[in-house]
């Protein structure tokens, strides 16, 4: 009897063990044989439309990569014909693709078809190089595109259809000379390309390649295009055979890598946490090289990780330390600008206390960063007052899921989501906001027959994609979420078992949604009750739901309520504990996560263990060799109102533009104004640096280790890849110093020493080192000592005492509405070119084309209703401030509701607009309830959305790369039969 | 209370300082590579004495100029033949059985000495051809080359 896991089948005359429904490539390339492939990638799967992997099955000849394991099989890769059908295969794609690798920017060692030509042993060409009648499309500032080298393997497609899913290559089978074409055949720039540059990650040659590659890679690749072409055609000619050919550009590719240097780093931008390898030639950055074992994006990026390094060279790069004098900054050396620092700190902690001072941390900097700065607050001054940017976004998040299931962390991994059978995302501009996540919920949704629903105000992309797209009121969602919680009770749907044995509080808890009735809840949100029927019919009828939620929840003055409704019906439904279920909040940027985690919060140490617990206090002061107050400290909305009101006179804030995000800058600036002292680390002189008293110049994550915990609570290692600009120096060292100055001896000689000390005293991270985490080694929280991670949460229980969760009853109000006064509402969040304030990414020449400033989305009844039209200047007043820009119409938002990107640190920044209303729990501010007038200033005008924004693309939707269309065509023979007619 | 500001007053290095500090950091080197360093200069001093260094110089800084010169040469029509045939030749030098080809070289030249130094006129008749037959010499010539005939014709 077979066993039902693995069947046996021959390679050959060797035995193999393979496991059921295997791709017989798969196989092959686990046992030693070679068998010659250029378009099958792992990471893609078979696209089938080299033909080189021939092999004999059976009896016939077949792609391998185009078959199954199948019981009993008898392979032969080697026999004739085989070995001639492969060489067939190879001979036309050398047809399609000249190799001059000597004088080739590809020629790096890992050109697919270099290799495999040479693995094969191709000595020569049977049929010559033909050019394809079309010209090198330079039109993007990102990638080329040169179809004289282009093999069509359909890699660029098969990912920007199903893996990116952004429907923009296709490759034309039905012409007389095919190529991959960008929408309708338009040039790249012009296309629905999102620049996410993954279709270059996976070409396996030079057809597509980096712009920044270009006559940058090789020692001889850097000439004229005419002087280019000459030593082509002399490399042909002198080197006709490919032994000769290869041994010198082999040469020449490892000569390469005494210049080239390829280090691992973790992206700088958004929470997914994507790692990659950078390329750099001193300090050129030549490209981002996505891995196969990089854990939570694979082969995958967006446009920003991929082609948004450019701030690490920008000229406005601070290099020296800053000290203000009178009307201007000076710079200094670091003994005079740190000494200075902690004589005035001193003062002011003397003068009025150490609860006078505030630090904030920076969600861009590191974990270890993060441990040091709020040591500094804690250890060296003796405050509490320490917080990070976490407080304007993901705290009610975490307050939601630590009233309910005991971790403030995403229930499991990426691939959890991508495993659901139904996804939600409520207030989330998941493909924006999130790339490559995002991607990943739309292949699932494409091929795998995923449900998706969505919940936002504004029909982005994941709204148009959605199965169920739905528009509930503004600042409602906790409403619909309860209704369709009591719904699913009231009809007995409840998972009865998953309750029974796994939470608390249900009875009171059902008492609660007495109130959430599908009228009441109809009335509120806008969504009709059969709607709301149909979405609990939907979410039982799934065995595995995921929800995934953002700023479009929490920056509400119910953010925590929601959090927790959200968490309340994931309970409800037993989708807890399980791959593919779970609670799922976005993190927003590179380490949010992990700036918390690591102990910059008012109220908690490291691991998210209370400042009050007389027991983790006691541990930290017995290391520390100090005392700690027990009182929380202030979080940043306190510090602001306290600075206001006198009581707090220092603040001391790492990376991060506080006076343009957080809420009611006019309001926060004044309050910069009132400081005694206000020292700033930055790598720019940002617009809260301006009101500084010193300024530290501090490095990027590319000149620095460390570490940063993503989204899914995953810690990974980031190297060093360029050395410091000027006098700038990593974060932690500039801690280290100022606390070394105050008199302490910190001898940290690497962040790996603080993660040692982090990891002693927090039990969340016990077992994390960087031993573990090596290269694309990663580790999710929790990580027991002896080094066993979590990467699903929540499997032997949760954690609190009995093990069980805990449903928490909410009550609500409607907090926010328009009004006759202010009648239009404001929603805003982030575009995919840009990031935050913008401060990075409009360093970036490619990105700040394709988007070169903010806008105000505005729907076509709005537009028509003021009598405005594209290109309109218009004027927005709240109680709060005002803010002027440009118009954008679209149908992305509806009726009086407007569209503001947060990216824009001028006349249209968002925060002139915004209050200081909070959510009540966590005092994240509530950006997202914001009401409006608007003054029309110019009736129309320029678009703000240039011509080459992918937004005017027109994407074109197929699965995969239609490999059976080449087949169709009349001229396609297949290897394996015209071997059989040759012989 | 601090008004925003955004003018900087970039350090002023004097000149000095830094041509000091870019000395320091090179005798700094030169200190540690003494060796290296003194063969490399004794290197530049023979490649000076040779005149080579004046070409070199000369070559590097009009790289491109003389890359373009070489490659345009080179890719004329009249070229491609030798280029080609160099690897041919390359690949065909691995053919000879060279043992072989001396033994037949000593014999040819042999054979040209004594032809070079015949001095005189005579035609050569039918009878002379068969009378030479005996002579052992021009015998076991005439041998070998029947033997050569046979293996070159053969299939």
């Amino acid at each position: 009897m077979q066993d039902q896991e693995h069947i046996v089948v021959t390679i050959n005359g060797e035995e193999y063990l393979a496991e059921n429904n295997q791709n017989l490539l798969d196989l092959i390339n686990t046992t030693g044989e070679f068998v010659p492939q250029i378009c099958y990638n792992e990471s893609l799967g078979p696209v089938q439309t080299c033909d080189t992997c021939m092999v004999k099955v059976d009896g016939q000849i077949v792609r391998a990569c185009g078959t199954t394991v199948a019981p009993g099989m008898e392979v032969n890769t080697t026999i004739e014909p085989v070995n001639t059908a492969q060489k067939e295969a190879l001979d036309r794609i050398l047809e399609k693709h000249e190799l001059y690798c000597t004088v080739c920017d590809y020629n790096n060692g890992t050109c697919e078809i270099h290799n495999t030509v040479a693995e094969f042993g191709l000595e020569h060409q049977s049929r010559p190089f033909e050019p394809k009648p079309y010209e090198i499309d330079n039109s993007s500032p990102f990638y080329r595109y040169d179809p004289d080298q282009c093999i069509l393997c359909g890699r660029c497609v098969e990912v920007c259809q199903d893996v990116q899913v952004n429907e923009t290559l296709l490759i034309d089978w039905k012409r007389e000379k095919p190529r991959v074409v960008w929408d309708n055949d338009v040039p790249i720039d012009e296309s629905s390309c999102v620049g996410c540059g993954q279709c270059v990650t996976v070409c396996p040659c030079n057809a597509l390649m980096e712009t920044s590659m270009v006559g940058e890679a090789g020692y001889m690749t850097d000439h004229s295009p005419g002087l280019l072409r000459s030593m082509i055609d002399l490399t042909k000619k002198a080197e006709p055979g490919y032994g000769p050919l290869f041994a010198v550009s082999d040469t020449e590719a490892s000569m390469r890598e005494e210049r080239i240097e390829k280090t691992k780093t973790v992206c700088t931008y958004c929470g997914v946490g994507c790692t990659f390898d950078v390329w750099t030639k001193d300090r050129k950055i030549l490209k981002v090289e996505p891995q196969q074992e990089s854990p939570a994006n694979g082969i995958s990026t967006c446009i920003k990780g991929k082609f948004g390094w450019d701030y690490v060279n920008s000229d406005e790069r601070l290099t020296k330390p800053l000290i203000r004098d009178g009307e201007s900054f000076v710079e200094v050396e670091w003994d005079e600008a740190l000494d200075y620092v902690v004589k005035r700190f001193s003062e002011i902690k003397k003068g009025n206390g150490a609860d006078a001072l505030g630090f904030i941390s920076s969600s861009k900097a590191t974990n270890e960063e993060s441990y040091v700065m709020q040591k500094l607050a804690r250890q060296v001054i003796g405050t509490n007052n320490i917080d990070n940017c976490s407080r304007y976004c993901q705290a009610p998040a975490t307050k939601g899921l630590f009233r309910t299931v005991g971790h403030g962390g995403d229930s499991g991994s990426i691939d959890d989501i991508g495993e659901a059978e139904m996804v939600i995302t409520i207030g989330s501009n998941t493909t924006e906001s999130h790339p490559v996540l995002g991607s990943r919920i739309k292949r699932s949704q494409k091929l795998f027959g995923q449900k998706l629903y969505v919940f936002d105000l504004r029909k982005h992309e994941m709204g148009q994609r959605a199965d169920r797209f739905f528009q509930p009121k503004s600042g409602t969602d906790l409403v619909w979420l309860s209704a369709v919680t009591k719904y699913i009770i009231d009809q007995g749907l409840e998972n009865r078992t998953f309750i029974d044995k796994w939470v608390n509080g249900f009875e009171e808890y059902k008492e609660s949604l007495q109130k959430f009735t599908l009228e009441y809840a109809e009335q509120l949100t806008g969504i009709s009750k059969k709607e709301l029927i149909e979405i609990a019919e939907q979410i039982v009828s799934v065995d595995k739901l995921a929800i995934c939620w953002a700023m479009g929840v929490t920056q509400h003055q119910l953010g925590s309520d929601t959090s927790t409704a959200i968490s309340n019906l994931l309970l409800i439904t037993g989708n807890y504990m399980r791959n593919g279920t779970g609670a799922y909040p976005l993190r927003g940027h590179n380490n949010v996560q992990g700036c918390s985690d690591f102990g910059s919060m008012p109220n908690f140490f490291p691991g998210y263990e209370q400042v009050a617990d007389n027991d983790v206090r006691g541990r930290y002061e017995d290391a520390w060799g100090t005392e700690i107050p027990s009182e929380p400290g202030k979080d940043n909305h306190e510090m602001i109102k306290a600075i206001h009101e006198g009581s707090l006179n220092a603040l001391y804030v790492l990376g991060e533009d506080t006076g343009i995000v957080d809420a009611n800058i006019n309001y926060v600036t004044a309050a910069f104004e009132k400081l005694d002292f206000f020292v700033i680390q930055d790598l720019f002189l940002t617009k809260t640096a301006e009101y500084a008293d010193v300024i530290l110049p501090a490095v990027p994550s590319l000149e620095k280790e460390g570490t940063f915990t993503n989204t899914e609570r995953r810690i990974q290692r980031l190297y060093k890849a360029l050395d410091p600009v000027g006098d700038s120096r990593p974060d932690w060292q500039i801690i280290m110093d100022i606390a070394n100055k105050f008199g302490y001896d910190w001898g940290y000689s690497n962040p790996s020493e603080i993660m040692d000390e982090a990891a002693s005293l927090a039990p969340l991270f016990a077992g994390v080192s960087y031993d573990r985490l090596a290269d694309y080694n990663s580790l999710q929280w929790p990580v027991n000592a002896d080094g066993t991670d979590t990467p699903l949460l929540y499997t032997d229980g949760f954690p609190f005492d009995d093990h069980k969760a805990r449903l928490y009853s909410l009550e609500y109000e409607l907090k926010y509405d328009t009004n006759e006064k202010y009648d239009l509402h404001v929603n805003n969040g982030r575009v995919l070119e840009h990031f935050h304030e913008g401060n990075m990414t409009y360093k970036s020449i490619g990105i700040t084309s394709k988007m070169p400033n903010a806008f105000i989305e505005v729907s076509p009844e709005l537009a028509e209703e003021r009598g405005i039209k594209e290109g309109a200047e218009v004027k927005l007043t709240s109680e709060s401030g005002e803010a002027t820009g440009i118009a954008h119409i679209t149908d992305r938002v509806r009726g009086k509701e407007l569209y503001l990107p947060l990216n824009d640190n001028g006349k249209l920044a968002v925060n002139y607009l915004t209050d200081n209303n909070v959510d009540k729990d966590t005092n994240t501010p509530s950006y997202k309830e914001i009401a409006v007038k608007m003054d029309v200033i110019k009736k129309k005008g320029k678009s703000p959305l240039p011509p080459n924004n992918y937004r005017r693309g027109n994407p074109q939707p197929q699965i995969s790369v239609k490999v059976e269309d080449k087949w169709d065509r009349d001229d396609y023979i297949f290897p394996g039969s015209q071997v059989k007619h040759d012989v | 209370m601090s008004n925003p500001i955004t003018n900087i007053k970039r350090m002023e290095i004097p000149e000095e300082t830094t041509k000091e500090r870019n000395i320091d950091e090179v005798s700094r080197a030169v200190s540690e590579n003494k060796d290296a360093i003194l063969k490399g200069i004794d290197l530049l001093a023979n490649l000076n004495k040779s005149g080579s260094l004046d070409t070199v110089n000369a070559l590097v800084k009009h790289k491109e100029d003389a890359l373009e010169n070489v490659m345009g040469e080179l890719n004329k029509p009249q070229y491609s033949g030798t280029l080609e045939n160099m690897s041919k030749l390359f690949l065909f030098i691995g053919d000879l059985k060279v043992d072989e080809i001396q033994y037949f070289a000593d014999r040819l030249n042999s054979g040209m000495e004594v032809a070079s130094t015949f001095e005189g006129s005579d035609k050569t008749s039918y009878m002379d051809l068969l009378k030479a037959l005996k002579d052992p010499e021009i015998n076991r010539s005439v041998t070998m080359l029947l033997q050569f005939l046979r293996g070159m014709g053969r299939d």
